[in-house]
């Protein structure tokens, strides 16, 4: 059985900025098998976690889409990563490789629809539909 | 005509700035700033909530330090709650904040500023990054990250979660410590302590290394502020506030941190929204101090553990004769040394059998309508001062963060390093240059992510000034 970790992130005073910290939540519930993780900001420990996964999804608010968008994403160390504060998804994948010599086999960022980022401890009931959506666009995704 | 050299946004520090180096006709620098664009209202956001709420919510201002905001928060609690709290919650709560010491600092150390100094200022950008450090010394770059993971597991362990745990609370802690989880704890002990001595090792390397770069570093007189224990040891939890100036005189001393609007004003400046924290007897902007590692090593009389009292020593002899390192590059060696302190004295708070008791909260209602809590923070002291109602519904936060503490002397620093590496006579701005300047703010490993605040009173100024000083365009919100 494939190990799979979904990592959920975004800052929960800033509204829909936290979708992707809502779905992890929420994925946890309704797989207690997979191991998830919510978090502020990525940071660069997560490196060694990702290493000893098979899958890993990235889930994160996105501005300027409308449905949530999946993209496989493979490592790359750019030029200014890591910032701390805006480690990507990618570099955090070139530190597991370049560290742990091991990456998931697959890698994906999942984007959830965002556009409220006033002071909210609440979605934006459009990012709320959104998030549910993701969570059933990620269970789809572990059946590929 | 003059010109302006901007670089946005300054990499590898949390949040966003922006540094503006002003040249003349001649190339010759005439001025340098350091912005901070990024703004954040938690102050406002935090009126109306419960006082029982705010660890909570504090914490979630920043990413990278919310142990900080969560332990700051819970002290003003207390002191709203008047409360002592019971002895194993107060050691408890100092474990928390060593972890939160070590995960920062080895993030600043290990992945932030170590690329500048193995790799070299000149070295490509492209590479001069922690994948280059990788490429240069995988295994100090995997052990930066392991020692940076097992502060995170001590903040994991206490609060459940790695960020943003509400597990300190007026008047204590929500969980008590149990044998196993601390025995793990002590697991980690000896490679920690292996990491950080490889740490001093570099960093001594490094003050070599750069021997004729150092001096233009940040090299000023400042004042330097921070808590203090009863008997002037380091102190990171509790204990007063003591003063000292660039001569290595403390100025002031045993005072009460709980009155800190008396000592320290907040300048506010049109091109920054980061305020400018003084010290108001010397008054806006001589009253410039420092805070974090350099003013915390400086002040101190001693450090409790030996390791890291030995360090001190050596640290204090970089000053020469007048007592005080006043160089803003030891932010760094401060800083290891601080690590350093936080292993050894995580080992000795583990060893005591009183973090075991299971009497972690002191229960009370509202009994004072005013708090103020007092840590320090990674980056220096933070402050957190609420008032409430009679049901302990805030009225009013203001947060007093390390980050905004040493904007004056950010600013200074980086007139200093512009000015001096900057030729005017070779007209050419390289890229090792403009990274000094980035090191330069680096030193104090600012988190302008909650650094920013006071919504409603956003000073936003856009002016466009030609090359003969004539404002020809000007907005203000």
């Amino acid at each position: 059985m494939s190990k799979v970790l979904v990592i959920g992130y975004g800052n929960t005073l800033r509204g829909d900025d936290a979708a992707g910290v809502h779905a992890a939540g929420l994925i946890a519930k309704r797989h207690p098998e997979i191991i998830c993780v919510c978090l502020h900001q990525l940071v660069p420990e997560l490196a060694e976690q990702i290493a000893e996964c098979d899958i890993v999804f990235f889930i994160d608010a996105q501005k300027d889409i409308t449905q949530t968008n999946v993209r496989l994403v493979a490592p790359s160390a750019d030029a200014d990563q890591p910032r701390t504060h805006f480690i990507s998804p990618e570099s955090l994948l070139a530190l597991s490789q370049l560290l742990y010599q091991h990456i998931p086999a697959k890698a994906y960022v999942v984007g959830i629809p965002a556009s409220q980022f006033e002071f909210s401890e609440e979605l934006s009931a459009q990012t709320d539909q959104a998030m549910h959506e993701c969570v059933a666009v990620v269970e789809k995704y572990l059946t590929l | 005509m003059s010109k302006t050299i901007t670089l946005a946004p300054v990499t590898r520090i949390e949040g966003h700035a922006k540094i503006t180096i002003q040249l003349d006709d001649n190339n010759d620098v005439i001025d340098a700033r350091f912005h901070v664009n990024e703004f954040r209202g938690f102050e406002k956001f935090t009126e109306g909530r419960l006082l029982w709420e705010m660890p909570g919510i504090t914490s979630r201002i920043c990413g990278i330090c919310p142990a900080s905001h969560l332990l700051t928060s819970a002290k003003a609690g207390d002191d709203i709650l008047a409360v002592e709290i019971p002895e194993t919650a107060e050691k408890l709560r100092r474990l928390l904040t060593l972890a939160q010491w070590l995960q920062s600092h080895a993030l600043s150390f290990f992945h932030l500023s170590a690329p500048d100094f193995l790799l070299g200022f000149d070295s490509n950008p492209a590479t001069r990054n922690v994948f280059g450090l990788i490429a240069a010394d995988k295994e100090f770059a995997k052990r930066g990250i392991r020692l940076r993971k097992f502060g995170q597991e001590i903040i994991e362990i206490l609060g459940s979660r790695r960020i943003h745990t509400p597990w300190t609370v007026p008047g204590g802690v929500r969980e008590p410590l149990d044998s196993a989880k601390k025995d793990y704890m002590l697991s980690w002990i000896p490679e920690a302590k292996e990491t950080v001595g490889l740490a001093l090792d570099a960093v001594k390397k490094i003050h070599k290394k750069f021997a004729k770069e150092i001096p233009e570093f940040g090299n000023f007189r400042s004042l330097l502020v921070g808590l203090v224990s009863k008997d002037g040891g380091l102190e990171y939890y509790d204990g007063t506030l003591r003063i000292m100036d660039g001569n290595g005189n403390t100025i002031a001393d045993k005072l009460d941190p709980k009155k800190y609007f008396e000592y320290f004003g907040e300048a506010v400046e049109p091109w920054s929204y980061l305020k400018f924290p003084y010290y108001k007897p010397f008054d806006y902007p001589k009253g410039m101090y420092r805070v974090g590692p350099l003013a915390r090593v400086n002040i101190c009389d001693y450090i409790e553990t030996p390791l890291a009292e030995a360090e001190r020593k050596v640290f204090k002899k970089l000053s020469g004769n007048i007592g005080v390192v006043n160089n803003s590059f030891y932010y760094h060696y401060a800083r290891c040394i601080e690590m350093l302190f936080a292993v050894e004295k995580i080992e000795m708070l583990l060893n005591e059998p009183a973090l075991l008791g299971t009497n972690i909260r002191s229960q009370a209602s509202i009994n004072r309508l005013e708090g103020v809590g007092c840590t320090e923070a990674p980056r220096g002291v933070l402050f957190h001062h609420y008032h409430v109602n009679k049901d302990g519904v805030i009225q009013k936060a203001n947060l007093i963060i390390a980050t905004a503490q040493n904007n004056i002397a950010m600013n200074r620093t980086v007139r200093q390093i512009a000015a001096h590496f900057i030729d005017g006579k070779k007209g050419k701005i390289t890229e090792g240059i403009l990274n000094r300047v980035e090191a330069g703010i680096r030193c104090y490993d600012p988190c302008l992510s909650c650094s920013t605040h006071a919504l409603g009173q956003m000073p936003l100024h856009v002016e466009l000034v030609s090359a003969n000083g004539e404002v020809l365009d000007e907005v203000r919100r």
